[in-house]
């Protein structure tokens, strides 16, 4: 237990090593495949990626996290972004885009320990969703410039979830990518594992929603900073066994924090959301919140989202859609697994309701989450590196001041250190709680 | 010839009042080219396409933060919020790139309107099981048609519309080859008014309007010198205050010959070929028309349209224009103008903001067009 005192018990999450240590791990594996023998998918997470599991030789990198992982380390990721503005792209492209083509410019990465590798990890095969325009031109990019084979899904709007055109039109595309798949590494698509995998995927994703449905408790267990390490091992490894043992586990704390009522934030005393993609190499914003007047970040329609998949009740509620298994859906052969996996995760999973189409929730989707995780707040991230979720970012503050949340936006970028005015962020946070009568946390004497 | 076209676009918002009022339809907005016109049309309503007035409007910032929303876009919702549209029963949006989706979702929030509809036009138009699925979406927005109009939409309807279409892109294109010659009979001014004036009229009118510029356009005698054959690439042009800035006040001569834009040639150059399938027809029309950045890909199917129009009309120059925040266009302007450099095509890249800066893009202009004339 933390030996200051504050106004709630705190202490470390017990799985902190273990998640880091499962990154670190991840990556490596990523970087070493070639040398094992094995062939490297790098993918958008959002679909799934339990549908590269049939390959059993496959390394799989969810392509988000592999951008992120370069956006949190300042200094290579600003070496990337010049490389690729020489190359003719701009401030205002996606930063992700930018960070993942920085690497492949200079044939170098770094590993989440801050190692700089000799290669940029090049991928066998690399799939992208048209969850936003740019992730697709994003690989389309990436291909051309590396010769990498290219397949990128048409993820049309999911919203309402369950339209069956919509069903039939991602089942054909996921199937379809398989044989593309199997031709091009020559590598042969193995349906039970990729059926296990959906299982698992479902099992995985579920727990996450059960957990996050615990932060809705006063003190809040776990703050958004620690939630975002946590996502790794569903960014990654979904479809894995392991990766639902982990989550019941990370469950199982978190609930043993909120019967003992372990606070993330010892003196929380106002509680806010946030809706999109951090700044990932200015994350310190969120314990200066903390430290400076007690504030914990809940989550948001992003991190929540993101590894679990929900849909709402018939009162509007966001409650954790039913794997196929619950609902009662045949996985006994690769089509059936397929069409079932698709109608899983065209609810609001990964980053789904960002995507244009569903502008229609987006916005009730924040009000909602601000809502039922009890927010006093919304701190709003105006992301500039990444369109997608900035546009939106303005309606989703209305739709909660219009509820009367109060809600400011500020204005950074997920994976450009240069966009980012920390001290007029802290000037604009600190008249945001003093506005709200958030009183200044006395300084530890 | 073309003033009437001008007057027409000019005039838009009272052309479109007018025609209420003569028909007794209903008058729809759309924002992108994607959206299925010919479906509207067959339920006797007039399609508009939602245009800015490069007029900025202090009412978007509530929504749409200027720092990162296209300019174009946040011109169009000005102008919307501004009531300029307020003769409107409805608006429909083909989805096509995140800036015309937000504004079209804070347009059927924010201002009141009376049917509203939103087409998950497939991103890509490469992918597997593209044409059903779009089909599919025609006849569900084609149901929510008939069920706010409370008419039936025949095949006889749409037979009517598709014609009605085929023939205006048609025409567009018989005026647009005679921008082919050496001394083109249409300027790029025209040309733009020409097919923008279509996007907000009744297509039998401009249809009826064409025939009769067709009678007289190939003895028209241009009382201007070409000068330098200039392409402009980019998203939604509806800027005429530039198309006259680079055709008539540059210290040296310079004619706008074809274009690949939203507004000019990607809207115009295919037509949907007939079937059975009324539905089915149109999505393949929409599928396979040269597509904006947002929808090319996994292939790169503009370069080759690109190449074929740089042939044909003969181009000497290229602009690529992008709106300020119009991210898919940006990325596809850093690879086009490495293939323009490979072809030694001089290019010029400008971004639009809601009003353009015309005393630098002269200078812009003027230096790309001395390099072409060979004077330095």
């Amino acid at each position: 237990m933390n030996s200051q005192k504050t106004k709630y018990q705190t202490a470390p999450m017990k799985l902190w090593d273990e998640v880091k240590q499962l990154k670190q791990k991840y990556f490596e594996e990523y970087r070493d495949a070639k040398k094992n023998g094995r062939i490297r998918i790098l993918s958008a997470t959002s679909l799934s990626l339990s549908m590269h599991a049939g390959f059993k030789d496959a390394v799989i990198m969810g392509a988000e996290p592999f951008a992120a992982n370069i956006a949190f380390h300042r200094d290579f990721c600003i070496k990337c972004l010049e490389e690729c503005e020489k190359h003719g792209f701009g401030r205002e492209i996606c930063g992700y885009s930018k960070c993942v083509w920085g690497a492949m410019y200079l044939n170098k990465n770094v590993m989440p320990d801050g190692e700089i590798v000799d290669e940029w990890m090049k991928p066998d095969v690399g799939t992208s969703t048209s969850l936003a325009p740019c992730h697709v031109k994003w690989f389309q990019s990436l291909g051309e410039a590396s010769d990498t084979p290219i397949y990128p899904f048409d993820l049309p709007k999911a919203y309402p979830y369950n339209n069956e055109n919509i069903l039939d039109y991602l089942t054909k595309q996921v199937l379809d990518y398989i044989e593309f798949a199997e031709k091009t590494t020559g590598k042969k698509f193995d349906d039970e594992i990729f059926i296990e995998s959906v299982i698992n995927e479902g099992r995985s994703f579920k727990l996450w929603t059960q957990i996050m449905l615990l932060n809705q408790n006063t003190p809040a267990p776990l703050d958004e900073k620690t939630i975002f390490s946590f996502i790794t091992p569903n960014l990654m490894r979904p479809f894995r066994k392991e990766t639902g043992d982990f989550y019941q586990r990370l469950l199982d704390e978190t609930a043993e924090r909120v019967e003992k009522g372990i606070a993330a934030v010892g003196n929380e005393q106002f509680r806010v959301i946030t809706d999109a993609i951090p700044p990932w190499p200015n994350l310190q914003l969120y314990r200066y919140m903390e430290k400076e007047y007690g504030v914990v970040v809940l989550g948001s329609p992003y991190v929540i989202c993101l590894a679990g998949t929900w849909m709402f009740d018939d009162d509007g509620k966001l409650i954790p859609t039913p794997t196929p298994e619950e609902a009662g859906m045949k996985l006994d052969t690769r089509e059936a697994a397929v069409r079932a996996l698709v109608w899983y995760k065209s609810h609001f999973a990964t980053e789904t309701p960002y995507n244009i189409a569903c502008g229609e929730v987006l916005h009730h989707l924040a009000l909602t989450v601000a809502k039922q995780w009890h927010a006093n707040g919304g701190i709003l991230h105006q992301n500039r590196g990444c369109t997608m979720q900035a546009l939106g970012s303005i309606e989703s503050r209305n739709a909660l001041a219009e509820a009367g949340i109060p809600c400011i936006n500020y204005e950074g970028n997920d994976a450009d250190p240069r966009d980012f005015d920390m001290p007029n962020l802290k000037r604009k946070f600190d008249i945001f709680f003093e506005a709200n009568k958030v009183r200044r946390l006395k300084k530890a004497a | 010839m073309f003033e009437k076209f001008t007057d027409a676009f000019e005039l838009r918002h009272e052309y479109a009042k007018d025609w209420k009022r003569r028909t007794g339809g209903k008058v729809v907005g759309f924002l992108c080219s994607y959206a299925p016109e010919e479906i509207l049309y067959a339920a006797n309503i007039l399609p508009v396409r939602l245009i800015g007035a490069q007029q900025s409007s202090d009412l978007v910032e509530k929504y749409i933060a200027s720092n990162i929303g296209c300019s174009f876009c946040r011109d169009c919702l000005g102008q919307g919020l501004e009531g300029k549209y307020d003769y409107l029963d409805g608006i429909v949006q083909g989805q096509t790139c995140l800036h015309t989706g937000e504004v079209y979702w804070i347009w059927q929030k924010h201002i009141p309107i009376e049917f509203s509809y939103f087409l998950g036009v497939p991103h890509s138009t490469q992918g597997v099981g593209r044409y059903e699925y779009l089909a599919e979406v025609y006849r569900e927005f084609k149901d929510a048609l008939e069920e706010w109009t409370g008419k039936e939409i025949t095949n006889e309807d749409l037979d009517r519309a598709i014609d009605a279409f085929n023939t205006n892109r048609s025409l567009i294109r018989e005026i647009f080859e005679y921008r082919k010659k050496d001394d083109p009979l249409v300027t790029g001014a025209e040309a733009l008014d020409l097919a923008l004036s279509a996007q907000i009229m009744d297509r039998q009118e401009h249809n009826e309007m064409m025939q009769e510029v067709l009678r007289d356009l190939p003895n028209r005698e241009m009382d201007r010198e070409t000068g330098t054959r200039i392409m402009i690439i980019g998203s939604v042009n509806t800027d005429r205050e530039f198309m006259q800035l680079v055709e008539e006040e540059m210290d040296l001569p310079a004619t706008i010959v074809i274009d690949d834009t939203c507004t000019g040639m990607r809207y115009n150059f295919n037509d949907v070929t007939p079937q059975d399938d009324r539905l089915l027809a149109i999505s393949i029309r929409y599928n396979h028309r040269p597509p904006c950045p947002n929808k090319d890909w996994p292939k790169r199917r503009r370069t080759p349209f690109i190449n074929h129009l740089l042939k044909a009309y003969k181009v000497e120059a290229a602009i690529l224009f992008n709106h300020k925040f119009c991210q898919p266009h940006m990325l596809d302007n850093a690879y086009i103008e490495e293939m323009l450099k490979k072809k030694d095509i001089p290019t010029l890249q400008l971004e639009f903001d809601i009003r353009i800066p015309i005393g630098q893009f002269r200078t812009r202009v003027e230096a790309m067009l001395e390099t072409t004339m060979d004077i330095i």
